[in-house]
């Protein structure tokens, strides 16, 4: 359970983009910046923060989805930040993506047999048969009856059209499965359904999750481990139960005082409300010293000018914070 | 239970040409193209005096208007002017059909692969469709059949050279918008082949588009053979080519008024054939082409 199934060290996904007369300047998007990471086997990692904190290019550049523009990335021991090819083919098996929308996941214009196949016509030698007979035990996998085989997606519902994802993302078996916010396009009723049905898949198969949201409530009974990112660099890391009864950073406390509260239990946990001023500064200028610098309550003049470092403050819990020195 | 969804498949069709039905219009257009497409093929057994499709002479019977013998009336060497007009559709439906293929094959793959990958193969690619489209296409037409032979496999090139980049930048647009989709990245994240992407899972998304377009372009296209054929740089008689007929029927007006009249009908009906249909599929799959 312990065991390391994925590490990152100083990862970086910038994205550059031409601006200025003929383009000749290049403007730097930092849309992930040296993020440090370990994932272990069979654990659901969190990633929150609020839209556009680059949680979900971290994903994709996790997985290779993205190239990496810096940094390092272990996979069972392997180095595959700099693979290419065949060789980068082979761990991607081990790494799927379930995707936020599920309407653009899936191509219109093929069929639910279709689209859950194409994996296995990359990857394995099937007959038509054969590929047939697993894509029904797919659909079973994610509850879903077996003569959906020929149905195009605009025959199916939010909620089934994710089950088609995940059963999709379930073909190779993977070790690692990104998912990208699986229920915030679906409806509250069909949500916990689907999230129920990602923890019995998780036990069945011993699948490691890296998940994707902003939806803290969700997170704090699904995950065993939280980070938490803003414009692209991880602030605050810890056990989930750590995270939620005591966060250190202000940031992290911000943002958990955000969360509707239902229970008086709920309440003794959550700390008074703090209201952040202001937007999310654009990744195109990013203040120098802390990111967080602009929107801080407890600011120092340290943190307008150094970036901060990294602190660790407990068992698995960490925080790249001036405070915490 | 697969036998059900089948028959369900086919609900969705049905359902599909009910709709359709309900344009009275785009039914018309359908019909005329129908019709046209059996001349053709059937020209030889409908045409009155099969014989006069190409360069036979009746002197006799030169120049009579149109009567229960010659329907349509008889030309300078008194050809029956129905005859070469019912060959004539084979022409004109040959033409639009290779202009169309040629056009499609060129266009699609060029605007895919801009779209897809972008950067320099996209520069290189969308400026020159743009310089083909700063041309008028007939100027350009004329300019290719004028340094060509003048027959007509050149006049279908002419044509089909100033088409394609009609489709390229069709098909670079919709390509475009369809690579952000989420589909287009698993696809590649599975490491599925750049072709594969391309034609297995951009290009199926863009055949209602397209089949609007096609249908819409082959009256203009035909309407273009025409024009060509009309100002002698297309089919050369004696091929009843339509453009031709009218042309050579012209310097007989206004007193051999059936020469070029119902040579001038052929092309309108049909290129009307082909409007109402595209317009009717456009309504149908509700789609925008340019």
């Amino acid at each position: 359970m312990n065991q390391l199934l994925m590490k990152t060290e100083g990862l970086c996904k910038y994205f550059f983009r031409d601006s200025g007369f003929l383009g000749r300047e290049q403007k730097v998007i930092k849309a992930v910046d040296t993020a440090d990471l370990e994932v272990k086997h069979g654990e659901t990692l969190a990633l929150v923060g609020e839209s556009g904190s680059g949680k979900t290019t971290l994903g994709k550049t996790m997985i290779r989805i993205y190239k990496p523009t810096k940094g390092k990335i272990w996979f069972e021991g392997d180095e595959i930040c700099s693979v290419e090819g065949d060789r980068l083919r082979h761990y991607r098996r081990y790494m799927q993506m379930v995707f936020q929308d599920p309407t653009s996941a899936l191509n219109p214009r093929k069929t639910v047999l279709d689209i859950i196949s194409l994996p296995l016509r990359i990857y394995q030698d099937l007959s038509r048969a054969e590929r047939r007979q697993r894509v029904k035990e797919l659909l079973e996998m994610v509850e879903l009856p077996g003569d959906f085989l020929y149905r195009y997606p605009h025959a199916l519902s939010g909620g089934e059209k994710q089950r088609v994802g995940i059963a999709r993302a379930l073909a190779l078996n993977p070790k690692l499965i990104v998912l990208d916010e699986p229920t915030s396009a679906l409806d509250v009723s069909v949500q916990a359904k689907i999230l129920a049905l990602l923890q019995r898949l998780r036990r069945e198969f011993q699948l490691t999750y890296i998940y994707i949201s902003h939806d803290l409530s969700v997170v704090k009974n699904t995950s065993d481990r939280t980070v938490v990112m803003y414009l692209g660099q991880i602030m605050e890391s810890a056990l989930t139960d750590d995270l939620f009864k005591s966060p250190l950073h202000p940031y992290t406390r911000a943002l958990l005082s955000a969360i509707p509260i239902i229970s008086a239990e709920e309440q003794e946990v959550i700390p008074e409300e703090i209201t952040l001023v202001g937007e999310i500064p654009s990744p195109l200028e990013v203040p120098p010293g802390c990111n967080f610098v602009s929107r801080c309550q407890e600011k120092m003049p340290i943190c307008e000018t150094d970036e901060p470092p990294l602190a660790k403050v407990g068992n698995d819990h960490y925080v790249w914070c001036h405070r915490y020195l | 239970m697969e036998q059900v969804l089948r028959r369900k498949e086919k609900g969705n069709l049905a359902r599909a040409f009910y709709r359709f039905k309900k344009n009275p219009l785009s039914l018309i257009g359908l019909g005329i193209i129908l019709t046209m497409v059996l001349i053709a093929i059937f020209a030889p057994f409908i045409a009155p005096y099969p014989g006069d499709a190409g360069g036979a002479v009746h002197f006799k019977e030169m120049f009579q208007s149109p009567s229960w013998k010659h329907s349509f009336g008889t030309d300078e060497v008194g050809r029956d002017v129905l005859s070469r007009i019912i060959f004539g559709s084979r022409i004109s439906l040959t033409l639009g059909i290779v202009v169309l293929s040629v056009a499609v094959g060129v266009g699609i793959p060029l605007g895919l692969f801009a779209g897809y990958f972008g950067g320099k193969v996209e520069t290189v690619i969308m400026r020159i469709t743009d310089i083909f489209l700063s041309i008028p296409p007939l100027v350009l037409a004329l300019v290719v059949t004028a340094v060509l032979e003048r027959n007509l496999q050149n006049s279908m090139f002419a044509i089909a050279f100033t088409w394609w980049p009609w489709y390229a930048r069709l098909a670079y647009g919709q390509t475009l918008s369809k690579k952000e989709e989420d589909f287009v990245e698993v696809s590649e994240s599975l490491g599925a082949s750049r072709l594969y992407i391309i034609f297995g899972e951009i290009l199926p998304n863009m055949t209602s588009p397209l089949l609007v377009k096609i249908t819409l372009d082959m009256g203009y296209a035909i309407l273009a053979g025409a024009a060509l054929g009309f100002l002698g740089l297309g089919a050369q008689p004696p091929t009843p080519e339509w453009g031709t007929l009218v042309s050579l029927g012209r310097i007989h007006l206004p007193k051999m008024w059936w020469l070029s009249t119902f040579s001038g009908l052929a092309i309108f009906v049909t290129v009307l054939g082909f409007n109402l249909l595209g317009d009717g599929l456009r309504d149908f799959f509700d789609v925008e082409v340019d």
